[in-house]
């Protein structure tokens, strides 16, 4: 057999039937995994003993960064000499430079406390709800659905809805650019209704999911225009009125966490987000730099018993 | 890629369930990887665990530019090459290559013509690593030129090179190896 133009498909052959046999073993997953896990661990806790460090490390990192703290720094100390000319002038600046650094350390102190929750802090949240559920009670299983709808820019017909359906939307503390709503179910039916009779609004459900409470499930639902990756932990709270929901949202390339919001059990929420699009035509359209894109994300929730 | 995607996000928060998901999704193809780039199963699981627990220390700084697979398939290929420059020992491995791979991949040799995937092994054995690293990322790690350019740190036309030189140069040993 002569080996010239199909030489690649020989090697790819080969390496397909190698990989169908190379096989991990439960052994070594087990190895990996531990060492892995504790690995991250230590990472979790080294991570709150010094975050102050990757910022000087970000600064050394680039080029741009080395220069520009240079010239602020020199700057700081061009500065200093000739204030320190005039005395009544200093005595001002070092009584606001004081008040400036109290309130810095005031804001380093709030966003260290911050970054010594974090990552542990979800995982923390979400174990907490799981541990709620003790192990002679029998796990209870919902059934989750979400609905995406997009609309660029100002949409009349909408507004008019939420007016008309007295749906006022409330921030969501953890993310800026976020509100969010609790829906009776009547009202998050006709609200899909809505959407499926607008031509101009995108929309797309994503198909239902039944997930264990205290486990976390993952529905993902894209409308054509935008993609929504979102995960889930729900739990039956003990008067079975209530469901306790925690999510995470991965929206195109951002992404960020909603540790709890409480609803009962007959409500829906319906999440509005923002992106912001880059205006290509910029240089033509002073007026209108970026185009913002609203989100809407309604999601149901159904108990089941446990059959 | 967008489950990928809230892998990462997740797994770069402190998620374990993340790291676990992403090692079920990669562990096979990437181990595979390795077993071809080493020729030795068990220096191929090391790697894999290596790679797996810097992976895990290093979340925080993780910033990925390619696909998740990708980037994995890199790091399974760096710690390869830092494993066999540690040994400085590639010609004797060649040997041990062909017996490593037997203890392993028997049922290759069933599936496929046994004598022609011996023939295919031996001669890529024979290949500088730097081509044979490349033709294996390229050819079973589905990695593009561009990526793996940009995770060597070369031109792609340097890439491109290797490749094309390791090809022409396996297939002039499996030739000379059937006019014999």
């Amino acid at each position: 057999m002569k080996y010239t133009n199909n030489i690649e498909r020989a090697i790819k052959n080969l390496c397909f039937m190698k990989k169908s046999t190379v096989k991990t073993t439960a052994e070594l997953d087990k190895r990996i995994i531990n060492d892995a896990l504790l690995a991250q661990e230590k990472l979790g806790k080294a991570q709150s003993v010094a975050p102050q460090l990757s910022i000087w490390r970000t600064i050394m990192k680039s080029k741009v960064m080395r220069l520009a703290a240079a010239v602020v720094i020199i700057a700081m100390v061009i500065g200093i000499f000739q204030l320190d000319r005039t005395s009544v002038a200093f005595g001002n600046v070092k009584a606001a430079v004081r008040t400036s650094l109290s309130r810095l350390r005031e804001f380093v102190a709030g966003m260290k406390e911050k970054q010594s929750i974090p990552s542990s802090s979800n995982t923390r949240t979400r174990r907490s709800n799981v541990n709620r559920v003790s192990s002679d009670i029998q796990y209870k299983h919902i059934l989750v659905n979400a609905h995406v709808l997009s609309i660029g820019g100002e949409q009349e017909n909408l507004r008019d809805f939420f007016d008309r359906e007295d749906i006022k939307l409330a921030p969501v503390r953890s993310n800026p650019n976020t509100w969010y709503a609790k829906l009776d179910l009547d009202k998050a039916e006709r609200f899909t209704e809505f959407a499926h009779t607008n031509d101009e609004l995108k929309h797309q459900s994503s198909p239902s999911l039944l997930l264990q409470e205290g486990k976390e499930g993952v529905l993902i639902v894209s409308n054509g225009a935008e993609h929504v990756a979102l995960a889930l932990v729900a739990t039956v709270l003990e008067d079975s009125k209530d469901i306790e929901l925690s999510f995470s949202f991965l929206l195109n390339y951002s992404g960020f966490e909603i540790p709890s919001l409480r609803v009962r059990v007959d409500e829906a929420v319906l999440f509005r987000l923002v992106t912001t699009e880059a205006n290509k035509d910029r240089a033509n359209d002073e007026n209108n730099p970026d185009r913002e894109n609203r989100i809407f994300v309604l999601i149901r929730t159904k108990v089941k018993s446990p059959t | 890629m967008l489950e990928d995607k809230l892998l990462v996000w997740k797994f770069k928060r402190g998620s374990s369930d993340a790291l676990w998901r992403i090692y079920e999704k990669y562990k096979d193809d990437l181990l595979a990887l390795a077993v071809s780039l080493s020729s030795d199963r068990t220096a191929a699981e090391d790697v894999l665990h290596d790679v797996f627990v810097s992976f895990a220390q290093y979340a925080e700084k993780l910033q990925l530019r390619t696909s998740l697979k990708s980037y994995l398939s890199s790091c399974i290929a760096n710690r390869v090459r830092n494993v066999n420059r540690a040994k400085l020992q590639w010609t004797a491995q060649i040997n041990q290559a062909n017996t490593a791979s037997s203890d392993c991949d028997g049922p290759v040799r069933l599936a496929i013509s046994a004598e022609q995937s011996e023939r295919i092994e031996k001669a890529m054995a024979q290949l500088p690593y730097q081509q044979r690293e490349i033709i294996i990322l390229h050819l079973q790690g589905g990695m593009r030129f561009k990526t793996i350019a940009e995770s060597q740190d070369v031109s792609i036309n340097t890439i491109q090179s290797r490749y094309r030189y390791g090809l022409e140069k396996l297939r002039y040993l499996l030739n000379s190896k059937v006019e014999k």
